[in-house]
């Protein structure tokens, strides 16, 4: 069975992919998201598993905090800042999408939610790109 | 006298032009033109918090006075597009700053060439 975070990864991937947004995507989780520029012509949506932290919660239980990036990107057209504001939408969606249900199951509750920053300004300065990166924080128990 | 110096760039520009340029079309928007332009090319790979990203940037070396849109001279612009065929497809590069915050510069004190920086999005 994979570590618990890999698990809660695929939940999510699976939970959006059958979902409708506003923009259509498939989410995929990855280690390392890899994209060659023109490859962003279409929303791409990464779910990479970060960190795995413990705080002990009593003799036999420790707390876990899981942080998953969810990843949205894409290339802009000369519609820039159209394009931008439909894919922070897309992005408050997702993170609405995820305060109302709990993909994992039992396994972890969701405790933290957002985008700090809400876009990288080098990526769009340099690219023409749009990457926001929403970081979803699910907190559960492991003995 | 002319400056010798300018001279010899001048010639320099007319034969990287002649011989070692390759027709491209330069669009902004519905505007577009054809130009010649001389072709250099890297590969990138930029590592950030959020993953990888590759792209091939391109520079274009083209004439100043060359780059005429509806009938206006002009200079490059963010979000150009030049069109070149390699000889296996027409592939798109978009006008975008390079290392610098610039996406164009001049190539020579004389400002005879543009070298426009181009990132390959299609």
């Amino acid at each position: 069975m994979p570590a618990v975070i890999i698990q809660i990864a695929d939940a999510v991937v699976t939970d959006l992919n059958g979902q409708n947004f506003s923009r259509p995507f498939t989410a995929m989780r990855t280690y390392l998201p890899r994209y060659k520029l023109e490859d962003l012509a279409n929303v791409q949506v990464s779910v990479v598993p970060k960190d795995d932290v413990g705080q002990r919660a009593s003799r036999a239980q420790w707390q876990q905090d899981y942080k998953l990036d969810v990843a949205v990107q894409q290339k802009l057209g000369s519609e820039e800042q159209t394009q931008m504001d439909e894919l922070l939408l897309l992005g408050q969606e997702l993170a609405d999408y995820f305060k109302d249900r709990n993909p994992t199951g039992n396994q972890a509750v969701l405790i933290e939610c957002g985008y700090a920053p809400l876009f990288d300004p080098e990526h769009l300065e340099k690219h023409k790109t749009l990457t926001t990166v929403l970081n979803l924080t699910f907190r559960g128990w492991r003995p | 006298m002319s400056d010798l110096l300018q001279r010899g760039s001048d010639w320099l520009a007319s034969q990287l032009k002649t011989h070692a340029s390759r027709a491209c079309l330069y669009q902004r928007e519905s505007q577009q033109v054809t130009v010649r332009a001389i072709i250099g090319r890297k590969d990138f790979e930029v590592e950030s918090a959020e993953g990888k990203l590759y792209f091939r940037a391109n520079d274009f070396l083209i004439h100043r006075v060359d780059l005429v849109l509806t009938g206006q001279p002009t200079l490059p612009e963010r979000g150009d597009r030049i069109l070149v065929d390699f000889g296996t497809g027409t592939e798109t590069f978009e006008v975008l700053p390079g290392d610098g915050a610039q996406p164009w510069e001049y190539s020579d004190p004389f400002e005879t060439l543009l070298r426009i920086h181009t990132k390959k999005v299609s």
